[in-house]
């Protein structure tokens, strides 16, 4: 079993999920992303699962509390590039995961980062 | 003289079980239906709920029935002339006390979002289940191709 | 009694002649609009078909399950009966007409020819097989029926949801008519393959073309946009109007965070503002 490659370019740290998580994996790389935040100090996280194509309850949630606990590192979340199938699965299962930011793909996520970190950055410092 | 003509290929059906014992199983299950799935000419969207449907129900196996159970899969047809895929998920675990509350969205004893089997029945054609206290439940799912 | 039977289908073949007229004459006697509509000669030969199987199929056992050919085989003529009427808009009442008006022209061959001892029998049988060829052609009436209903509703679902590219990363899908359940999944997806094939980020969703906004049509407006925001794309509403807002906060429909707009020049407007974009001065 593989494991998940965590990258950190400039501000930001980016997971791309490319296997099949089993329910202990997901659970190694939510611990693994928390310790990177951690040891990093970064400001936005993006979570690739383009190449992800079951997301479940348990995925999807731990995807959600991730960025929870992300955020209350200081750190903004973004989730790019899910499939369309998993979208309408989720929707089906009536998972809407709204407190979740979200983008096509890694381009969009990236900006979308930015403007969230250097809103909250300009918040602080009022 | 009976003809057989009709229905051609008599039970050809595939049956594959697998037991589920740890998480590693639920992917197993899931790779599985998914070929099967796609050998059958299941589009990527029915794919998509059916698998996600079995890994909730197999997920359900490894935490609620201690991991005491199996999963069978295999085709079946309607007088219809449509095929369709169809899986069993047996345990020998607790058994379910109410149905209609486990069955409910957001009902969970796990700590977990309650979505297992509401969920799993929402994503599939038709959704069976059996539970008796002390000897197991048994979920069946069927998904028809279009 | 099964000799009996075969006597009774002898004496049918040997009066074929008589019975088709007999028939012919009650059809257009009786459903004289379904004639004018097939035809003598098409009429003709369903009749002639229809009675040789009669033949056939009499003197077998009526347990005899429906695997026997010559069963199949009448079903492929009443297909062929049924598909031809269904295509032509005759009534269904009709077609019960034309199968059961051969009684009317079998049961005299019998009460001519056959004993008075053997006749209530012959005709109980005689009845029966036609009864159940009516039931056959009704149940093959009705398989055709809703295999041209299902086809006009799968035709009907694909061009009933159209992508307009309006601009740049902006798509746009004019809803029309009713928003139930299927079609919204049939909408979610269209507009989730648009969204990923152009990579859109913005999609508008103007509902001016539907007649009633209510608390289901609402739900299911909600649940596209959360689809859409899933993806990573925003959803606007265009297409409010006053009646529209109205009813909803009666309602007391929550919309929650979903973007809405009276027109689609001013949900484009936010599209574009959305996507960074401005249309020269």
């Amino acid at each position: 079993m593989g494991e998940v490659t965590i990258l950190k370019i400039g501000k930001n740290l980016i997971v791309p999920i490319q296997i099949e998580l089993h329910d202990q994996s997901a659970r190694k790389l939510q611990r693994d992303i928390l310790n990177y935040i951690e040891k990093t100090g970064a400001q936005g996280l993006l979570i690739d699962v383009s190449a992800v194509s079951i997301i479940d309850s348990f995925l999807g949630r731990l995807l959600v509390e991730t960025a929870k606990m992300a955020k209350l590192m200081g750190t903004e979340t973004v989730l790019v590039g899910m499939k369309k199938e998993v979208v309408l699965t989720l929707i089906h299962l009536g998972l809407t995961m709204k407190n979740l930011h979200t983008a096509l793909n890694i381009e969009d996520g990236l900006a979308l980062l930015k403007s969230l970190t250097g809103r909250t950055y300009e918040k602080n410092r009022k | 003289m009976k003809k057989t003509e009709n229905n051609k290929n008599p039970s050809r059906a595939e049956v594959w079980e697998q037991e589920i014992s740890i998480y590693e199983d639920i992917i197993l299950a899931r790779q599985k239906v998914k070929v099967m799935m796609q050998e059958m000419g299941f589009s990527v969207l029915a794919q998509t709920r059916i698998v996600t449907a079995v890994s909730e129900l197999a997920r359900n196996i490894v935490i609620h029935a201690g991991g005491k159970g199996r999963m069978s899969v295999c085709e079946v047809s309607k007088t219809g002339k449509r095929g369709g895929l169809k899986c069993i998920f047996e345990d020998r675990g607790p058994g379910i006390e109410n149905i209609e509350k486990a069955m409910q969205s957001g009902f969970s004893t796990s700590n977990s979002l309650g979505l297992g089997l509401s969920g799993a029945k929402k994503l599939c054609n038709e959704f069976y289940i059996e539970s008796f206290l002390g000897k197991g439940t048994t979920v069946t799912i069927i998904e028809w191709l279009p | 009694m099964a000799s009996e039977k075969k006597e009774i289908a002898a004496l049918l073949s040997k009066y074929q002649e008589e019975i088709l007229d007999a028939w012919h004459r009650q059809l257009i006697v009786r459903s004289n609009s379904l004639m004018e509509i097939i035809g003598l000669t098409e009429a003709k030969s369903f009749t002639q078909g229809i009675l040789e199987h009669f033949i056939t199929l009499f003197p077998l056992a009526e347990t005899e399950n429906d695997e026997n050919k010559s069963y199949r085989e009448i079903d492929d003529l009443f297909s062929d009966l049924s598909g031809k009427m269904t295509s032509q808009n005759i009534s269904p009442s009709e077609i019960a007409v034309f199968i059961f008006s051969m009684k009317e022209a079998v049961f005299p061959i019998l009460q001519k020819y056959i004993d008075n001892k053997d006749l209530s029998g012959a005709i109980i049988s005689a009845g029966r097989l036609i009864d159940r060829f009516a039931v056959n052609t009704f149940e093959i009436y009705l398989n055709t029926r809703e295999k041209i209903i299902s086809e006009q509703q799968r035709a009907f679902m694909e061009i009933s949801v159209p992508v307009v590219r309006v601009w740049h990363r902006i798509i746009m899908i004019p809803l029309i008519g009713m928003l139930d359940s299927e079609r919204t999944q049939l909408m979610m997806e269209v507009m989730l393959t648009a969204l990923e094939d152009t990579q859109s980020k913005v999609a508008i969703l103007d509902i001016s073309g539907i007649p009633v906004v209510d608390t289901l049509v609402a739900r299911h407006l909600i649940t596209a946009a959360s689809a859409a925001k899933l993806m990573g794309a925003e959803c606007i509403i265009t297409g409010v109007r006053s009646r529209i807002a109205q009813t909803l906060v009666q309602l007391g429909v929550d919309l929650g965070d979903v973007v809405t707009r009276t027109t689609m020049s001013d949900g484009l407007q936010l599209a574009l503002e959305l996507t960074g974009q401005k249309i020269g001065e």
